[in-house]
């Protein structure tokens, strides 16, 4: 069931860059939820309709009755997302994606690149809370893009979280691809998860290509309802030819699935 | 044309023949095959029609993306009918939708005038769609659609063909892509069709100010959602200032709230469809239906009949 649930906001803060933090109570979606899956987030008041349509974010993390968001900040939804105060009420929609990360491996490198990390915390969580291996790649340009540093901290990820920046200003010094192979030799049964901005999907597939393991990707597309009935959010599944929604026959497609040119 | 009949409750009317619960549709293409919904949200058996995406005889594989951007108040589509053919629709969608009790409409596209025959000739024949909606006005396709939807006789003619070959309701959902809409409308009339459905997406374009090109892969795409409410209301005046309710009318284009719904019906529509409001608030649609019973109750009418149309000062025929 999905559910369109008016969320209290427990917190809305500026982290760093153009990254902000949300923390929501919504304890009917909060108990549904599960990893790589996402809300809609109506980031106006009823019978205003500009910005008109609802804006997708993955669940970072679940806490009791609680989701928590990280979003970075391009144009009208999320500005105006960005000027609600705790206290205030806000409607979401979710939890929404049908086909998630496959859970038949026995080892897991999750890969992110900026806030494309908020796509894989909640499912980093999942690995460790049942007890399957994994490793975490967490890169971005800067160390001010580091938006979910304190989060990895605060849940005892530092020793399974590896983190890269362009600049060197923190951690290992380079692209998410420098070390890929390094993780994945001599591990059996393993997969990516792989969640980031397009040109870093992209160098991601292209790197571990020769070594024939599966490599799934939780993709964003332009979505108008996040739950099927638009069909607008297409990605075109080159095995099948058909276009596919991101919002229903994902958001996680297998990367020869698809055409890593189209997105 | 058939008249409409008042039945038992303040919403629940009958046209052409079929017993509607309320006058409440869901929008083609806006609701998928109501499937979704079904599964996932609410009893679509609430709904008074669904409206289902575009059918085509042959599958249609849809646009490249980006498919949609949101505008000022409103957003651009350019789907490109994308649906699995007619055939599969029949045996793999239609009887799951069919175990709701709702009214269900197919909407027609064919490329040329064969292929709107066949997907008519098939739906005849096909149990559990109770009436067809005839889309010659979508934007998106580059063959069909709004060719035979801009010249009124060529309009007539298909019309007047689907007419012979089918013995379900037929209506036709008119562009607004035209001048005048009363050149199409009186078209459909004199070939006979049983309902008008106003109005379809109007042709758009939005440009990325970066990358200084078009956002849609497709260029141009058609405008949908609140923006579109007062050219919606005033073309539905124009049709029932001329035919008055001799010709039912379906009212669609910027409906979000029953107070939107209730300017279709006092233009003149007999019933409404609901859009682009289901994207962002998927229970527009019953709280439509919710908004309509209270407005009635409120003003003090039995029935919303008494309402369509009344608009109008002027005395109609
Ligand atoms: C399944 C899914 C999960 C997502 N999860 C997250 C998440 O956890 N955190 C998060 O921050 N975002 C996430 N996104 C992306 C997020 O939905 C968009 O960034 C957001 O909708 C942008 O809205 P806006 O109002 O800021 O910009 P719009 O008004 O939509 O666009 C304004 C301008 O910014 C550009 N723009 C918009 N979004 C982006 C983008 N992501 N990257 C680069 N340019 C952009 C547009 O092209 C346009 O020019 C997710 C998207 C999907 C589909
Ligand atoms: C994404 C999308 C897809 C649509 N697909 C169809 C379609 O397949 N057939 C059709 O007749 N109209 C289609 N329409 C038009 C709608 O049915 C409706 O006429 C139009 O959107 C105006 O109503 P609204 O403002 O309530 O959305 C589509 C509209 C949208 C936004
Ligand atoms: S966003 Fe509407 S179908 Fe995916």
């Amino acid at each position: 069931m999905y559910i369109d649930e008016k969320a209290k906001i427990l917190e809305n803060k500026h982290i760093s860059g153009k990254t902000w933090l949300l923390r929501l109570e919504a304890p009917k979606i909060a108990s549904t939820v599960k990893p790589a899956q996402f809300v809609m987030i109506k980031a106006t008041e009823d019978f205003q309709y500009d910005p008109l349509l609802r804006r997708a974010f993955a669940v970072a993390d679940v806490k009791d009755k609680e989701l928590l968001i990280f979003y970075d900040v391009y144009g009208k939804g999320t500005k105006s997302i960005t000027t609600k105060k705790a206290g205030e009420e806000i409607y979401i929609l979710g939890a929404l994606g049908k086909k998630l990360f496959p859970e038949n491996y026995d080892y897991y490198l999750l890969v992110g690149g900026g806030i494309g990390f908020a796509g894989l915390s909640l499912f980093m969580k999942y690995l460790k809370n049942i007890g399957k291996p994994f490793k975490a790649i967490y890169g971005v340009r800067r160390k001010e893009q580091l938006s979910m540093l304190d989060w990895i901290k605060e849940n005892g990820f530092e020793n399974d979280v590896i983190i890269y920046t362009e600049d060197g200003s923190f951690g290992e010094k380079g692209l998410v691809t420098k070390d890929l192979k390094k993780f994945i030799i001599g591990k059996k049964n393993i997969s990516l998860a792989v969640c980031g901005p397009k040109k870093m999907m992209k160098a991601v597939v292209e790197e571990v290509k020769d070594l024939k393991i599966p490599v799934y990707l939780s993709l964003e597309s332009k979505m108008a309802c996040g739950f099927g009935i638009c069909i607008g959010c297409v990605i075109k599944n080159i095995k099948e030819n058909t276009y596919q929604r991101v919002c229903y026959e994902g958001p996680v497609f297998n990367a020869e699935e698809i055409n890593i040119e189209d997105f | 044309m058939k008249q409409v009949k008042n039945l038992d409750t303040s919403l629940s009317f009958e046209l052409f023949g079929i017993k509607f619960k309320n006058p409440v549709w869901t929008a083609s293409g806006c609701f998928s095959y109501g499937l979704e919904v079904a599964e996932n949200l609410y009893d679509i058996s609430k709904l008074g029609a669904v409206v289902v995406k575009g059918l085509s005889y042959k599958p249609r594989a849809g646009n490249p993306p980006q498919r949609i951007v949101e505008t000022p108040c409103g957003m651009l589509n350019s789907i490109g009918l994308q649906n699995p053919g007619v055939e599969y629709f029949a045996k793999n969608i239609l009887p799951k939708l069919r175990e709701y009790d709702t009214v269900i409409i197919a909407n027609v596209f064919g490329e040329d005038e064969e292929e709107y025959l066949k997907v008519a000739e098939f739906l005849d024949k096909t149990d559990g769609v109770h009436a067809l909606e005839l889309n010659v006005s979508c934007p998106n396709v580059k063959k069909g659609g709004i060719a035979f939807g801009s010249d009124p006789d060529t309009l007539y003619s298909l019309v007047s063909k689907l007419k012979q070959i089918t013995s379900k309701p037929l209506l036709v959902k008119l562009s607004p892509n035209i001048t005048n809409i009363l050149d199409t409308a009186t078209a459909c009339v004199e070939a006979k069709a049983d309902g008008l459905v106003l109005i379809n997406t109007l042709l758009g374009m939005a440009i990325d100010v970066e990358k200084e090109e078009p956002i849609l892969a497709m260029k141009t795409g058609g405008l949908s959602g609140p923006a579109i409410l007062p050219i919606a209301v005033r073309m539905i005046y124009q049709v029932y200032e001329k035919y008055g309710a001799s010709v039912p009318i379906i009212g669609v284009g910027g409906i979000t709230t029953a107070e939107d719904a209730l300017q279709h019906i006092l233009a003149g529509a007999v019933a409404v469809q609901i859009g682009t409001a289901n994207f962002y608030d998927p229970y527009a649609p019953l709280k439509v239906i919710e908004g309509l019973e209270k407005h009635l109750e409120r003003k003090g009418y039995k029935h919303f009949l008494e309402v369509v149309g009344k608009a109008h000062k002027l005395k109609l025929k």
